[in-house]
């Protein structure tokens, strides 16, 4: 039998993910940020011996192909032969719902109405007649609670038991729909065609209203008492500062980075230990042990050894995602963007900065106007992603180890700063377009799913193992060979190509108090992937004191680093390097993606150069400015 | 002897690695933006089956 085609529709934030999540057991992120449902997703599900594949389309509010996701809606809907489209309604906001499901119903497309959250609406005091509903549309409904097993099957039942060519649209909506033909035929003017069909639209889910539900007592929900507090007034921003410093704390101080001592000691110690000592009794030639001890996992080692940090922290915002609080941070920084000619809106594509400017990048497609998305895709490389975490985290706990989780914070704060005066630079000078106007619906405070959250983690942290696997290992073993070779062969360490270069690169910083080749070699590398910065230094320390065999097999890679990097950096210095490292020239991946999404390689080498700029600045300010100060 | 069946399993290793990167640039993927993480709007991680 021919598989069931069905595309799920609906506006943002009507559990419409979590239905797509429950019926095809794919994951999915669940929640109204710009770019969560920008792309299509396809799932599947067999039900009854019949094979179903099931779309989820990006949540919109209408369908006037006004943004991207509005368009990809009606384009998909309209050139697609689908055995079923399913509106998935918010019970409890039901009135502003079917504005969406009038709009499709106009252009012709049969909907199954999914009357969801009908437990929510319940409480609220809000009662849908399913039965009338469907009778005042013409169309078939059903009612269903988002996260329920029972809800999936009873959807499948419907699916497979349901032919859309048996219904037709009442005669309600019908005088609807010859009405609004008449208005577009009409000679009035575009605007004033507009506003008489968005009143007809409301005339009808008025009647539909009055025909189908009944409302008793509708109070403020538990969310909007929360919000009073969270969201709103003054203490918001303060509140939403002092969640993220948790964050915070739990990563770097209580949970994290004790996770992170115990593996660094498990690979830079016991596994180093036992690696050289296997290979050398093996026979393998001293230098391929070089290459794979202080090589490979003296470069891997030190990326690995902060993974348990980017879990934590990704945890973290996670679970603060699944309880719905991320979402109120665009409303909390929507005063400040406004200051930069921005709205909040922009604040989600930032948001998923911390995690990578990647996607970060793209997800600023979701933003309205031309000036917000350019803006956004500039400043965005700015923020403290995953990759810079562990450079962070390795400067701070090597020079200020009793405030290390303070500094790590401080650089978050000062990367979201940078970003918002760029965002400001930028808005006055090159992108004076006029910027969008700001909705954005916030979902229902909730106890998250821990099966979510850990699933979110996972996807958000694996990407992390994957590229120490990867283009760190790959990375690594050429800066072994570069630190060991120059053209005439094997040498010292300090007459190697990654010196010679690192050493042009490091006359760059002769004000900043890092004008070393090491440095320099370490901010080259790091425009590969920012975790090569800390894979690099791992490299070259380590190396170094091995190879001047002034330590002993009794230090630790971990010590031998540290030495190294206790002789090249000040606590000032080290602060610099760390601004530096936070601001300039985003990793060729970014770099890539701005290129694609900003449209050319103008917006690319531009990115690249002003990044550079500013970094150079503010790491000089910093350093400068500190011994001024008499640090 | 050890040496050379350290350098192949190296070399191997290498290869699969730069594969990985190379195909990532090719069709511009990104590690770090995998599944839920990249919140669906990163285009590489999903490829979408249309109905014919």
């Amino acid at each position: 039998m021919a598989t069931i085609a069905v595309a799920l529709t609906g506006n943002p934030n009507t559990g419409k993910s979590t239905i797509f999540n429950e019926l095809t057991g794919a994951r999915q992120k669940i929640g109204n940020w710009p770019g969560v449902t920008v792309d299509k997703k396809v799932g599947y599900a067999r039900h009854q011996d019949r094979a179903i594949s099931i779309v989820d389309l990006p949540g919109t509010y209408s369908i006037n192909a006004r943004s991207p996701e509005e368009k990809i809606v009606i384009d998909y809907l309209m050139n697609n032969k689908l055995d079923l489209v399913m509106d998935v309604v918010d019970s409890s906001n039901i009135e502003r719902n079917l504005f969406l499901t009038v709009q499709l119903l106009e252009k012709g497309i049969p909907l199954l109405i999914d009357l969801n959250m009908a437990d929510d609406a319940e409480r609220r005091g809000i009662k849908i007649d399913c039965r009338r509903l469907e009778d005042a549309l013409g169309m078939p409904g059903v009612q269903t609670v988002g996260r329920s097993s029972k809800s999936a099957r009873k959807l499948l039942d419907v699916f497979t038991s349901t032919v859309m060519s048996n219904y037709e649209p009442s005669q309600l909506v019908k005088d609807h729909i010859i009405k609004v033909q008449e208005i577009e035929a009409s000679s009035k003017s575009e605007e004033q065609k507009q506003e008489e069909i968005i009143e007809a639209r409301y005339a009808l889910i008025d009647t539909v209203i009055a025909q189908s539900v009944t409302m008793s007592g509708v109070g403020q929900t538990k969310s909007e008492k929360i919000d009073r507090f969270l969201a709103n007034g003054v203490l918001a921003l303060p509140i939403f500062l002092a969640i993220m410093y948790g964050v915070f704390m739990i990563t770097f101080e209580w949970i994290g980075q004790p996770i992170a001592d115990a593996l660094d000691s498990l690979i830079n110690e016991d596994f180093l230990d036992f690696a050289t000592d296997f290979l050398t009794d093996a026979g393998v030639a001293e230098w391929m042990v070089s290459l794979v001890c202080d090589g490979i996992i003296g470069g891997v080692g030190a990326v690995l050894t902060f993974v348990p940090l980017i879990f934590v922290l990704f945890f973290c915002l996670s679970f603060l995602d699944g309880t719905g609080y991320m979402a109120r941070i665009a409303f909390i920084m929507d005063p400040i963007m406004r200051r930069c000619g921005l709205t909040g809106k922009g604040v989600m594509p930032l948001m998923m900065g911390f995690g990578c400017g990647v996607p970060a990048i793209m997800g600023a497609r979701a933003l309205d106007s031309e000036k917000d998305r350019m803006v956004s895709i500039l400043v965005t490389p700015f923020l403290t992603c995953g990759a810079k975490l562990p450079i962070m985290a390795l400067f701070a706990a090597m020079f200020f180890p009793d405030n290390a989780a303070n500094v790590v914070f401080a650089m978050y704060i000062a990367g979201v700063i940078m970003a918002i005066v760029a965002a400001k630079g930028l808005g006055s000078s090159i992108f004076k377009d006029k910027g969008s106007t700001f909705l954005l619906e916030l979902p229902p405070y909730r106890m998250p799913d821990m099966k979510s959250v850990l699933l979110e983690t996972w996807d958000k942290g694996k990407g992390y193992l994957v590229k120490a696997g990867t283009i760190i290992f790959a990375a690594s073993v050429l800066l072994w060979v570069m630190s060991n070779y120059n053209f005439d062969g094997p040498c010292e360490i300090d007459e190697s190509i990654l010196a010679t270069l690192g050493g042009w690169m490091s006359n760059l910083f002769v004000f900043h108090g890092f004008a070393t080749w090491e440095s320099g070699a370490a901010l080259l590398s790091g425009i590969m992937a920012k975790e090569t910065v800390v894979a690099t230094i791992g490299v070259l320390y380590g190396a170094a004191d091995v190879s001047t065999e002034a330590a002993d097999a009794v230090e630790s890679a971990g010590q031998m680093i540290e030495t190294g990097m206790a002789s090249s950096f000040t606590a000032l210095s080290a602060l610099a390097f760390m601004v530096f490292s936070q601001l300039y020239t985003p990793c060729v991946t970014a770099l890539g993606t701005i290129k694609k999404e900003a449209g050319g390689w103008k917006w690319m080498i531009f990115s690249a150069v002003y990044m550079f700029v500013i970094a150079w600045v503010v790491s000089l300010l910093v350093y400068q400015g500190g011994r001024f100060l008499g640090f | 002897m050890a040496t050379f069946i350290v350098a192949a399993v190296l070399a191997v290793a290498l290869f699969l690695a730069l594969r990985h990167i190379y195909r990532n640039f090719h069709e511009g993927k990104s590690d770090c933006c995998g599944a839920s993480g990249c919140s669906g709007s990163c285009c590489g991680c999903h490829s979408v089956p249309e109905k014919k």
